[in-house]
């Protein structure tokens, strides 16, 4: 059954998905269901609302020297964007650059590349500000690094990665492959989102209003992966398996509502954030706001100082409330989070993370609902 | 592959119960029922000394599967049925023992069927000479590896032997009721199965502290009983509002008797509750010296608070032994998920090993608790796991 009247704060998580989005996947369902690849009429007009729905997508970017690669989700596209670098470009080096703080399915395919295949990785940690800057990742070159992959939005603090920059700095490295994880970037930026001098991007669907288990990657035309699903050479052979072009519209759907509205989501959920963060600030008894230099409207991360963070957020939650704890909250392996360390904070500290993610849907009245009942957790829990 | 036509189910103990032998038969054959409730073809036959179950067209091997699970069956024996004709019987014969794995044999006879025209000793002499000429196996009378029984009735003449292990213990429901604790951990779970595997019908209560254990607990509390169905198909759980005792014992009380305090206030809620639904007795996971509060000083400390007896299971077994059973019985991955429970949170960092009667007794007077202990038993969460 459905749980009525929830306020939820994780759009980082996941979003809900838009109506419109919706319709255009039933819909697709319903009178586009041929096989892409078929050659009878029915699966021509198929194939041509695929290719034209990629072209769309690069419209919206402005890009003209990329690609758009269907796939099962952000998971997919980085593992896809990692190891087929590495895996079709191994005579060139074995050097790898990262963060220390990008989500797992990054991490955890670097850690595959190190322990299994035998590749070195660097992981670059945050400077105190929560960013990983152009000189960070300059100074971490050596003339074996073939790729660079760092987050665009850490999911974590919100902090905002100067990925142009990057791009811009790496291109002088004609041998270094960029790639940036921007699940948590597109419609959500008071910027001017420029992958021109990025080789690979991942976009997720469904942490803006789209579709579970869709996703895209950007390549650049002239680079080559090494596709890791073989098969029928569908997706520019990278991704072997029938099109789905329900979900491949749907996504295109999504991305075109999240980057048409972005500019007045992002003031009306600045207003929001601005609410919530001058509430935590007045209280420094009661938190301690864990925010990179560049505040990010859309992440909001504090920690209780009084009170264990995951059992007020098992509390918010019996009250309809839904933020994300980002420490382990178990206390069998309390670890703490790495990236709240990493802006200089102590154990106490990191181990006691809440974020609140927020969403243009997302009222004022839902931010006072739970700036009041936070206050009243924090008084009543032990 | 011969097709076999009944099994015959062996009773455990219950075989030296005298006048009660009545009542477990009749419980483990409504066992039996219920576990086989899915086969809808079987039927099942009550004798004196055994139930049959006749296969019909059933797969016999899932029909075996079940049956090992139900408590108070000591063996399986597969039976396979012929004619009453001594060809026929030799045949048969022949072709079980071929199925059945060991290098030495015996054959007993048994002869229900007195107008048969071959005594029982006549027809040992002539299978067991069939048996040596067509296999490789030879005879062993004091300690075989089979046991070829051949029973000749008056429908036809039954061959088996009685290889198949089963749980054993007593049929549920025969032992009566326990009041059990169920925390969600490994231990609780294992003890259920224990019980059950003594006869022992379980009701569970559990205490639930939100928001300093999680919702998500109670999916795994059912998730277990679920997995504890196999051998008790109706579980009633009882989840108590525990989180305003918790809070009041730590507002009262030194960290260091926090524990020990909560413990006996649980007790006296599953004692009220056990009164209040029949069950004679208290149980749980309990396991002498595994944490501060399972210290025999400890236990009796918090035993004090009544006379009901408490059954624990597993009080001297090894945690590793413990483990080896709830991953027997298929729970162990469940108890694993690390969710807080009440066991985990409020976790002093010195509790009491050898907690004081005189002084628990003195903390407990300088708060109200009676209230508190009501208002907890009238707001039960009560349901069925099935």
């Amino acid at each position: 059954m459905p749980i009525d009247n929830l306020i939820y704060l994780d759009n980082a998580s996941t979003t809900k998905v838009d109506e419109n989005v919706l319709k255009v996947y039933e819909q697709t369902h319903k009178d586009f269901f041929a096989n892409p690849s078929s050659i009878h009429k029915a699966g021509q007009q198929a194939k041509y609302l695929l290719d034209r729905s990629r072209e769309d997508i690069l419209k919206i970017f402005n890009l003209y020297n990329h690609q758009v690669i269907y796939l099962s989700g952000a998971t997919e596209a980085n593992n896809l964007a990692i190891k087929g670098v590495c895996f079709r470009y191994k005579n060139r080096g074995n050097h790898l650059i990262t963060s220390s703080y990008e989500h797992p399915s990054v991490l955890e395919a670097f850690r595959q590349l190190e322990k299994e295949f035998g590749y070195q990785v660097t992981y670059l940690n945050p400077n105190s500000d929560g960013v990983i800057t152009k000189e960070m990742v300059v100074n971490a070159i050596t003339d074996k690094t073939i790729l660079v992959s760092i987050m665009y939005v850490n999911n974590e603090i919100g902090a905002i990665n100067p990925i142009k920059e990057i791009g811009l700095e790496l291109a002088k490295y004609p041998k270094v492959i960029f790639h940036t994880d921007a699940s948590q970037a597109i419609g959500k930026l008071n910027e001017n989102l420029d992958f021109s001098s990025v080789d690979l991007v991942t976009i997720s669907s469904h942490k803006i209003h789209g579709l579970v288990g869709s996703g895209i990657l950007l390549k650049k035309k002239n680079l080559e992966l090494l596709p890791l699903a073989s098969g029928g050479g569908q997706e520019y052979n990278y991704r072997s398996g029938t099109e789905d072009l329900p979900n491949a519209l749907a996504t295109k759907k999504a991305i075109e509502i999240a980057m048409k509205h972005s500019k007045e989501r992002y003031e009306y959920v600045s207003k929001l954030a601005d609410r919530l963060i001058n509430y935590l600030k007045s209280r420094p008894d009661l938190y301690e706001l864990n925010l990179p230099k560049e505040i990010n409207p859309y992440i909001i991360n504090f920690s209780t100082i009084t009170k264990k963070s995951s059992v007020v957020v098992e509390a918010l939650s019996n009250n309809n409330i839904l933020v994300s704890s980002v420490s382990a909250c178990h206390s069998s392996k309390e670890k703490g989070s790495y990236v709240v360390k990493a802006l200089g904070k102590e154990y106490k500290i990191a181990n006691n993370t809440i974020r609140v993610s927020l969403d243009y849907l997302n009222t004022m009245e839902e931010i006072e609902i739970f700036i009041s009942t936070l206050e009243k957790i924090i008084g009543e829990i032990r | 592959m011969i097709k076999y036509d009944y099994i015959m189910v062996r009773f455990g103990e219950l075989s030296t119960k005298g006048k009660n032998k009545k009542d477990f038969i009749s419980a483990l054959y409504l066992n039996i029922k219920h576990s086989l409730k899915e086969f809808t073809s079987l039927q099942i036959e009550t004798r004196y000394d055994h139930i049959y179950v006749k296969l019909n067209d059933e797969d016999v091997n899932k029909v075996v599967e079940r049956l090992k699970d139900v408590s108070g069956i000591q063996a399986l024996s597969l039976v396979y049925k012929v004619p009453n004709d001594i060809e026929e019987i030799k045949k048969g014969a022949l072709e079980f023992i071929k199925q059945v794995e060991g290098k030495t044999f015996k054959v007993k006879v048994k002869r229900g069927n007195k107008r048969f025209y071959m005594n029982s000793e006549e027809i040992t002499r002539v299978v067991a000479p069939v048996i040596l000429k067509n296999t490789n196996l030879k005879v062993d009378v004091h300690n075989p590896d089979i046991l070829l029984n051949i029973e000749v009735r008056d429908e036809g003449t039954y061959i088996f032997d009685e290889t198949i292990k089963g749980a054993g213990g007593y049929p549920l429901g025969v032992g009566g009721k326990a009041m059990h604790m169920l925390s969600g951990g490994i231990d609780s779970p294992v003890a259920a199965y224990l019980l059950m595997k003594r006869g022992i019908t379980i009701e569970c209560i559990h205490f639930a502290s939100p928001p300093y254990t999680q919702e998500a607990v109670i999916y795994k509390l059912e998730d277990l009983l679920r997995k504890l169905n196999r051998y008790q198909p109706k579980i009633r759980l009882n989840i108590v509002p525990f989180t305003k005792i918790q809070e009041a014992i730590y507002d009262n009380v030194p960290e260091s008797y926090c524990i020990t305090l909560m413990r006996r206030m649980m007790y006296r809620l599953a004692d009220k509750l056990a009164k209040r639904r029949n069950c004679p007795v208290i149980s749980n996971g309990e396991s002498v010296g595994q944490v501060a509060s399972q210290t025999l000083q400890s236990i009796a400390t918090i035993n004090e608070v009544t006379n009901t007896p408490i059954i624990r299971p597993c009080a001297t077994l090894d945690k590793l032994d413990i483990i080896d059973i709830a991953k027997k019985i298929d729970t162990y991955e469940i108890s694993i998920r690390p969710y807080e429970d009440c066991c985990t949170i409020f976790t002093p960092k010195a509790p009491k090993t050898s907690p004081k009667l005189k002084d628990v007794k003195e903390f407990e007077a300088k708060f109200e608790w009676e209230s508190l202990i009501n208002e907890a038993l009238n707001n039960i969460d009560s349901k069925f796991i099935e």
